[in-house]
């Protein structure tokens, strides 16, 4: 067995299994967000390939427990790597992970909260296709002082009938490299056939809505708390209903800019 | 009857005007706006209804109505907040925040309002990927361009 020791955000996670090539893949997609470590990890998943008489599978576990079987080397990978990310992200000592899509412009980090199939994803895609910088289009990764990391795993892209990987590279777009204030947070909901509305909602409100979308509420509800009232206080919360993410960019940036005076019309 | 608030095993952060309550042992977390904040710390088990919305009116000038404090108390103890035998059952269904909203000419910031959520587990939280259709599957990458000015 290969073994790719990673680690990331105060973790070390071991990946091991009998395909060199599946290792490769892993540590290309993980490149962004975790560095490969020599120490001794605290968790780790087997990816065993299997030739059978239908073919390649691969058997999933995590520690000694079984966990899954896949049939493409894909699945497999996008099984360990979405355990993995939410090992980390309930787990990390000194950060918080709330479910959002994150950018930043002229230096201010914009939040866009949101659980799955919300739309992060193309909001994010359409706020760097305007010049935004990427941060993360599924954590914002908060330390104790309430600013938030890059976490700048390669964008999933839904389209029909699975996913895609994109870098911001393909998009144009820069990585964020820094800590940031966040200036703006957006609940967004989208739907079909609306138009942009936008309403404020007060400190409380906000951390409510972010605590819904804290990976490690539950399990670190004071830590939790604290971090998030640092954002709530800090930043303009606003909740939105949207049509395409196209339109929504606009106004998200106008609200920026109204909120922190240092927003530019498009 | 003179209600009591729950206050062991509940978590508080304060932010300015309102505060969360978590509740550690449900994993429900409540945001309490002003009103409901100042209701909630008067239930102490020793002021009755009539006398928690004299001091509501002293301390934030709210109307001097019971109507208001029992609008505030039920929606403390749907969430849990308060030890439910301390409150009187309603004969009647408190007045809706907007009846009392128009009733007092006041602003829906002032009166009662109590927001609940059932905080997620983990694997709740957990975005997965694949299923569906999107809900807007974006066009194909542009071309890369040259790099923005760092600001």
């Amino acid at each position: 067995m290969n073994e790719l020791v990673l680690e990331t955000h105060g973790l070390r996670i071991a990946v091991r299994s009998n395909s060199a090539m599946l290792l490769e893949q892993l540590r290309n997609r993980t490149a962004s967000v975790a560095a490969q470590s020599s120490g001794t990890p605290q968790l780790s998943y087997t990816i065993e390939e299997r030739r059978g008489e239908s073919g390649l599978s691969y058997a999933i576990r995590c520690g000694t427990g079984r966990m899954q079987r896949s049939t493409t080397p894909r699945e497999a990978l996008d099984a360990v790597l979405r355990r993995m990310q939410l090992h980390v992200a309930e787990e990390a000592p000194d950060h918080i992970f709330v479910h959002a899509g994150v950018v930043s412009w002229e230096g201010k980090a914009i939040l866009l909260p949101g659980r799955t199939f919300s739309g992060k994803t193309s909001l994010v895609v359409a706020l760097l296709r305007q010049g935004a910088a990427y941060y993360s289009d599924e954590y914002a990764v908060l330390d104790r002082c309430g600013k938030v990391h890059p976490y700048a795993r390669p964008l999933q892209v839904r389209v029909a009938g699975g996913s895609r990987l994109w870098t911001a590279h393909m998009l144009g777009a820069e990585v964020g490299s820094g800590p940031l204030d966040v200036a703006l947070v957006v609940f967004a909901k989208y739907h079909l056939t609306s138009c942009w509305q936008a309403r404020p909602v007060s400190p409380g409100n906000a951390l409510l809505r972010l605590l819904a979308n804290t990976v490690c509420a539950r399990k670190r509800p004071h830590e939790a708390l604290a971090c998030l009232r640092l954002v709530a206080v800090e930043a303009p919360a606003y909740v939105a209903m949207r049509g395409d993410s196209g339109d929504a960019v606009k106004p998200i940036l106008d609200l920026l800019a109204r909120d922190s005076k240092v927003g530019r019309k498009l | 009857m003179k209600p009591i608030a729950i206050k062991k095993g509940i978590t508080i952060e304060e932010l300015p005007g309102e505060i969360i309550a978590y509740d550690l042992g449900s994993h429900r977390a409540h945001c309490l706006n002003r009103s409901a904040v100042e209701i909630w710390r008067c239930c102490d088990g020793t002021m009755t209804v009539e006398e928690i919305a004299s001091r509501l009116h002293q301390q934030i000038g709210l109307p001097k109505d019971p109507e208001l404090v029992r609008l505030g108390l039920e929606q403390l103890k749907a969430a849990r907040l308060l030890e439910v035998e301390s409150v009187e059952p309603a004969a009647d269904p408190p007045p809706s925040r907007r009846a009392m909203s128009r009733r007092h000419s006041l602003a829906a910031m002032a009166i009662p309002v109590v927001t609940s959520i059932a905080v997620p587990t983990a694997a709740m939280a957990q975005s997965r990927r694949g299923g569906t259709h999107p809900p807007q599957p974006p066009h194909p990458p542009n071309p890369p361009r040259p790099p923005r000015p760092h600001h």
